[in-house]
């Protein structure tokens, strides 16, 4: 019956919005800018996000895989202090590419690869244990990346440090991580030549398949899914009774904090510095009396603001005051709204992926 | 603007009219309870325990898929529940004398005389199971490519596919959506083949009930029918409470079309189907009840054409994304529903699907691996217009 009803009514609003379109002359088809440009836009994310962002995460997973290498060959502490200093800077550095990856970097899963947490520490002692392992595999994903490698430098590193074949498994195990991480990394970014920069920045239309749209929902969807739930509503127990201890980024280092403030800042400054507020404020989009652009930058620094209130630990915050973790979460939740539906609605751009159903 | 004004009027009376004729049609007599409870003298009358076990029995046999202990003996025991296996972990189970393989492709309407269509049917998914095994199992731990079965990635998951990129999984959990519970539903439960068969209609009019129990032949059958979908509801007098998360297969699906914005009312049209169907039956208004039942089999088989057309849609996007794990998964459940479209429109439906499935196995190529995005889309589109919505709506 209420089909029924609806019919009707559907075709009503079609005639009624069919002659407003004629009256009016306009069409739909999206934001008519001659004044904005859009390919300049994009040429800049490419040469000067993108593009530096790999270069930084290449040059520190290179520095990170001789220092395993040379650690594997000569077990120092010294050595060992390296390596360690030189994942943590690694992993930073990683925090600025995982929000715009595309292309060939979905092809091989790297974002999967490279910081799949919590890391699978039976499995990896397994692996180490029996010295045969193929970490192409995707069931070997969650023995891999960054989160395993935080495991071994900093959970019993004691082991690492010891003689006998055990031991050297176990360093040869961090040697081939780091070079695994490398090699994806390179190969994601070698993706991106001169030709293929050009060819993204001209792809400049407003469809699905156009260069911003995809761009900014990878953005978004970074954002949503891997900085607001990964890093803190998960182990808040956003999305669970109870929050999730175990479920934080750098579990055994602790360094959860300034990784998310990386990853933030990333995506802080992709929005303020790199186009998309100049966009927004080209377009003059405003929400409630104030330039949307200026509310999404408030909102950035509401959350930073929050996460002055959390300890570095994620791990450890969780446990002693999840308060402070939620009143962070809900602080990054309003941004969502505003990227998601405020300035994709401005930008007309239409979200590309759902919630996966989880099967 | 003038022409919309009148076109307006128009059809603004065109909606009154609508409405009061509808509203003639309502029997006033009709006593519908507000949950789904019935009883006959102070004893409950709903019964529907053997569809509740089958749908278990289901769960375990699905998720078994992926237990590279298993043999092809031991989930073919899940499939027969054959005796004195005990294939279950649940004793219960072990203990029941139903099995899902003798309800597969076996209503009365579609099969009583097609005995051979349905044991085709059965052996598909005979064979889904065995090619699990043979196939699938020994690749274990091999990365899959154009032609070898092994792991493929899926975002933080993992998929096993097959030689052409087909989780067996999917296709036999997907296809039995159709092949057991939307089939057994709607092709037998509210068919007069069983509602009214031999002297069940006069019996249930004088309130004749079954031996040793309380509700009459015709109730019965009625309520196998809203087992197949409720049956594993938390609260089975009130079952949308726990929609979508009470079972992995029509219950499920139903929940997630009822989640899209364009098709909102499905399950509350279901729900209020069932109930008024039922209450039709106590009152022996028979052409209510096969009303309420034509409304059910048409919601069911949309929530079925929907997920075909939203799976395929959804693979064809992960396709022109490269995310081939993405897309194999979506297009493995596909498969499963395109498969299930069989049940709804008897022989016609049986050659449409067979031919959308020769385009998804697509053989002549690598199957999933270089199957062409555009076919997807072309199979989707006419999947929506057969069951009257939009590939737009479907697809969100």
């Amino acid at each position: 019956m209420q089909r029924l009803l609806l019919l009707p009514i559907a075709i009503l609003f079609l005639t009624i919005a069919a002659c407003d379109s004629n009256n009016g002359g306009t069409d739909d088809d999206g934001p008519m800018l001659p004044s904005f440009d859009r390919q300049a836009m994009l040429t800049g994310w490419a040469n000067d996000v993108i593009v530096p962002a790999y270069d930084e995460a290449g040059a520190t997973t290179e520095q990170l895989t001789t220092s395993a290498f040379d650690f594997a060959a000569a077990p120092t502490a010294e050595a060992f202090d390296a390596l360690r200093a030189d994942y943590q800077a690694a992993y930073l550095a990683w925090q600025s590419v995982s929000p715009l990856l595309m292309g060939r970097a979905e092809e091989i899963n790297l974002r999967f690869r490279a910081n799949t947490y919590p890391t699978d520490t039976e499995l990896i002692e397994q692996n180490i244990a029996a010295d045969d392992y193929n970490l192409d595999l995707p069931s070997q994903t969650v023995a891999q990346g960054f989160p395993a490698l935080d495991y071994l430098l900093y959970a019993n590193s004691g082991l690492l440090l010891e003689t006998g074949p055990a031991a050297s498994a176990r360093r040869e195990y961090v040697a081939a991580l780091t070079s695994t991480l490398r090699d994806l990394i390179a190969n994601a970014a070698s993706e991106w030549t001169d030709a293929y920069v050009a060819s993204y920045g001209q792809n400049d239309g407003n469809s699905a398949t156009a260069s911003v749209d995809r761009t900014v929902n990878d953005y978004i969807f970074h954002y949503e899914k891997f900085l607001r739930a990964g890093k803190v509503g998960i182990p808040a127990g956003v999305f669970s009774d109870m929050p999730l201890a175990d479920r934080a980024e750098a579990l055994y280092s602790g360094n959860s904090k300034t990784l998310f403030l990386a990853s933030l800042s990333a995506s802080e400054t992709f929005f303020n510095d790199n186009g998309l507020a100049d966009y927004l404020d080209a377009l003059n989009v405003t929400r409630d009396g104030e330039l949307l652009s200026a509310k999404i930058a408030d909102q950035f620094l509401a959350i930073r603001s929050a996460s002055a209130s959390v300890s570095e630990s994620f791990s450890d915050q969780v446990e002693s005051d999840n308060v402070a973790m939620l009143t962070l979460y809900d602080e990054m939740q309003r941004l969502v709204v505003l990227l998601k539906v405020d300035m994709l609605q401005a930008l007309s751009i239409n979200v590309d992926y759902v919630d996966a159903d989880g099967d | 603007m003038k022409t919309s004004l009148y076109l307006f009027a128009g059809l603004f009376l065109l909606f009154f009219a609508t409405s009061c004729e509808d509203d003639d049609d309502i029997t006033p007599s009709l006593d519908v309870p507000t949950t789904y409870a019935f009883s006959r003298d102070g004893a409950s009358t709903v019964s529907f325990s053997g569809q509740s076990e089958r749908i278990a029995m289901a769960e375990e046999l699905v998720s078994s898929f992926t237990d590279f202990s298993q043999t092809t003996e031991s989930l073919n025991n899940m499939f027969t529940n054959a005796e004195g296996t005990n294939p279950f972990t649940d004793a219960e189970l072990n203990a029941s004398t139903k099995s899902i393989r003798s309800k597969v492709a076996a209503s009365s309407e579609l099969f009583a005389a097609n005995s051979v269509l349905s044991a085709e049917i059965k052996e598909d998914f005979d064979g889904w199971i065995s090619a699990q095994v043979n196939e699938v199992f020994p690749a274990q731990s091999e990365v899959a490519e154009a032609g070898t079965p092994g792991q493929i990635a899926d975002g933080s998951s993992v998929r096993y596919v097959n030689a052409w990129g087909l989780e067996y999984n999917q296709a036999f959990a997907k296809s039995l959506i159709g092949g057991l519970m939307y089939d057994q539903i709607a092709n037998h439960y509210l068919s007069p083949l069983q509602l009214d068969s031999g002297t069940r209609r006069t019996d249930n009019t004088a309130g004749i009930v079954e031996t040793d129990e309380s509700y009459t032949a015709m109730e019965h059958r009625w309520d196998e029918a809203y087992g197949y979908l409720f049956g594993a509801s938390e609260d089975e007098t009130g079952p949308l409470t726990d929609l979508g998360s009470a079972d992995n297969f029509l219950n499920k699906y139903l929940g997630r079309v009822n989640d899209d914005e364009d098709f909102s009312d499905t399950a509350a049209n279901i729900e209020a189907a069932f109930r008024r169907g039922r209450a039709a039956i106590v009152a022996a208004d028979y052409t209510e009840r096969d009303a309420q039942a034509s409304i059910i089999k048409d919601e069911l088989s949309k929530v079925i054409r929907v997920r075909a057309a939203y799976y395929l849609m959804q693979g064809k996007a992960a396709l022109e994304d490269s995310n081939m794990g993405g897309a194999f998964h979506d297009l493995s459940e596909g498969y499963g529903f395109v498969y299930s479209l069989r049940f709804i429109d008897g022989t016609a439906g049986e050659d449409i699907a067979e031919s959308y499935l020769t385009t998804l196995r697509n053989a002549d190529g690598n199957g999933f691996w270089d199957i062409d995005p555009a076919a997807l889309e072309t199979i989707a589109s006419e999947i929506a217009s057969s069951g009257g919505f939009s590939l737009e709506a479907a697809a969100n």
